[in-house]
């Protein structure tokens, strides 16, 4: 086993297998881009889509109320 | 505490049918954000967002809290133990991270399920920008849930440093036995 190799003593030393450095790596990496995903600005959450100011309708929005209205698109 | 192995299998089974009905659940609501998605009709865009706040609440955060709890009762319950293997302190965390995270972002879900409900056409693009956010966090919520999968199926070796120390600690109290 990767975690039981024998000391000089004649004892075993700890040791952490190779698939969860491999693991702890990437999720660090993980971590990172998405640390500096947040701070870089980017709003997470439901006020990331609201409007800042007034509701102005998108582009969208307007199509969807036409749809409503039973003027279809396709 | 080892359980008893008529208790063990009803934990078990309790927890594999959580663990894969959470799986099927986001498979399911990533159906709906891809249906809304991909429609361009108001009407489906806004059921979609009142169905996914319902599927949330009443079946995926269910079955997260299910799978979280019988996880831990299992692990502290079976030789496993809960912070004795790599595997089961990996697949904990992953299911504790992506609980929160549900929790947190179905109250997001409940605020466009809310919108969704009132008939004013001028917000349906504010709910049609909120599904990309709920395409990236189903879609990293089920890879999460498929690594945790693979975990507890494959159970990888290694030993914690906590479980190192405790199996060299059997191991001596074994020696000075059989030595007496």
């Amino acid at each position: 086993m990767s975690q039981t190799p024998l000391a000089p003593n004649g004892g075993t030393v700890y040791r952490t297998p190779l698939w969860v450095k491999t693991f702890g790596i990437i999720a660090l990496v993980l971590v990172i881009l998405l640390g500096i995903m947040l701070l870089s600005g980017v709003q997470h959450g439901p006020g990331m889509h609201m409007p800042s100011s007034g509701n102005t309708p998108s582009v969208n929005s307007t199509q969807e109320s036409a749809s409503q209205h039973g003027m279809k698109h396709q | 505490m080892i359980m008893a192995p008529s208790l063990r299998k009803i934990v078990l089974i309790l927890h594999v049918t959580a663990s894969v009905g959470w799986i099927g659940t986001v498979v399911a609501y990533l159906a709906l954000v891809i249906a809304a998605m991909t429609s361009q009709e108001a009407q489906t865009l806004r059921s979609t967002w009142i169905a996914m706040n319902l599927i949330g609440w009443f079946t995926i955060v269910p079955l997260s809290l299910v799978a979280l709890l019988t996880g831990i009762v299992i692990s502290l319950g079976t030789k496993w133990g809960l912070f004795q293997h790599y595997w089961v302190v990996i697949s904990l965390a992953l299911t504790l991270f992506a609980t929160v995270i549900l929790i947190q972002h179905m109250q997001s879900v409940t605020v466009f399920a809310d919108i969704a409900v009132g008939t004013d056409a001028t917000e349906d693009g504010m709910l049609r920008g909120g599904l990309q956010s709920e395409l990236l966090h189903a879609g990293i919520g089920l890879l999460i849930l498929l690594i945790t999968q693979v975990l507890n199926v494959y159970k990888p070796r290694g030993l914690t440093p906590h479980g190192w120390r405790k199996q060299q600690e059997q191991r001596t109290q074994r020696q000075t036995v059989s030595a007496i």
